[in-house]
């Protein structure tokens, strides 16, 4: 059986810097549209695509992590569901991945 | 599969299962919804663009450009009807090193007084070589153009020759009682070219792909996420079903 904690450190260190870059993705979505065309944000809209397309793909490997802890860790469907969508909403993002990690080290097979 | 497909079947629709497949479907669902709309996006942005860079009807100058406003994109290549009136022929120059046909020629350019001392410059045609300044049409003409942004620098303005090396507004509004637009239009009306051949507007160049770039990007990571749905459903109904079979036997 491989180890069901190895991709927890992985998966604590994506999930930290996908809540930290959803945060600017929203900050920014929300500053474009209500700061003036001259504004910072709307200056560098190319920087911002580039930066929310990162996010896109450093999600989609948030996501393949969750997958690989979920069956290592024998989670049930909803829970798995529920850490992958928790990581989408700012701020929430950080109190999922504290659930999944703490889920993890309690080595429960079965976390509510 | 030994076991049976009524088995097998109830093992898959079980309450718990049945709701993880409601879900895998509205999420796919949702995914795809969210890729062709992402896409639909990206098709209305190309759109914009291409109908920004030609294929646009013909409008009327007053009321597309104010006096005063800089010279937008909404407006480069943009083709008009300008009416207004032709300032005297000896306020007309020519811009020279103008190539067409192979041949290098120059462009005769007008003031067309549109409102008060406002004048907007007009080409209107090309020469071979620079002559006597062809007569204005007299009166209140309509012109069918095309506008263009001023151009770069170039060879300074010769009062007495009347010449100058390229359509720099700056430098052309030092030079005529007028007060100029920022930009200058290519005449397609033969009936104003004094004589002289018209000048082919310059041709927009194609819409590049990468217009909407980030709709289309997201419109793909969508359907990547609905796909990952798709086999995380798959991965954990089929887990799922293992799990509960030796139960049932």
């Amino acid at each position: 059986m491989k180890n069901p904690a190895g991709p927890l450190r992985p998966y604590q260190v994506i999930a930290t810097v996908v809540g930290l870059n959803l945060l600017f993705v929203v900050t920014a979505a929300i500053a474009q549209r209500t700061t003036g065309d001259q504004s910072w944000w709307n200056r560098n809209d190319g920087l911002i695509t580039v930066i929310d397309q990162v996010h896109g793909v450093l999600f989609m490997a948030l996501l393949v992590l969750i997958a690989i802890l979920a069956q290592r860790n024998r989670w049930k469907p909803w829970f798995t569901i529920s850490t992958m969508l928790l990581a989408t909403i700012p701020l929430v993002s950080f109190w999922a991945e504290r659930r999944a990690t703490h889920a993890v080290k309690a080595g429960s097979p079965h976390p509510a | 599969m030994n076991r049976g497909a009524p088995a097998s079947a109830r093992l898959w629709l079980r309450p718990g299962l049945v709701g993880l497949h409601l879900f895998a479907i509205v999420a796919v669902a949702f995914c795809v919804f969210m890729g062709m709309w992402q896409l639909g996006a990206y098709d209305s942005r190309q759109e914009h663009e291409r109908a920004d860079k030609q294929d646009v009807p013909r409008v009327a100058f007053a009321g597309l450009w104010g006096e005063d406003e800089p010279f937008e994109a909404r407006l480069n290549h943009r083709p008009v009807a300008v009416e207004g009136e032709f300032a005297s022929a000896t306020d007309q120059v020519w811009v020279t090193g103008k190539q067409q046909g192979g041949r290098t020629g120059a462009w005769l350019l007008a003031p067309l007084i549109v409102g008060g001392d406002q004048a907007l410059l007009v080409v209107r045609g090309w020469a071979p070589s620079v002559t006597e300044f062809p007569p204005v049409p007299a009166g209140t003409v309509t012109v069918a153009a095309v506008l263009e942004p001023g151009e770069a620098i170039g060879t300074a303005f010769d009062t007495d020759r009347r010449e100058i090396g390229s359509v720099r507004i700056p430098a052309l509004t030092n030079e005529l009682p007028y007060d100029l637009y920022s930009g200058f239009a290519i005449s397609t009306s033969t009936a104003v070219a004094g004589g002289l051949d018209l000048v082919p507007p310059p041709k927009p160049g194609d819409v590049s792909w990468t217009v909407g770039l980030r709709n289309l990007a997201y419109a793909f990571q969508w359907w990547v996420f609905g796909a990952f749905a798709a086999f995380m459903w798959w991965r954990m109904s089929t887990e799922s079903v293992a799990a509960a079979r030796p139960k049932v036997a």
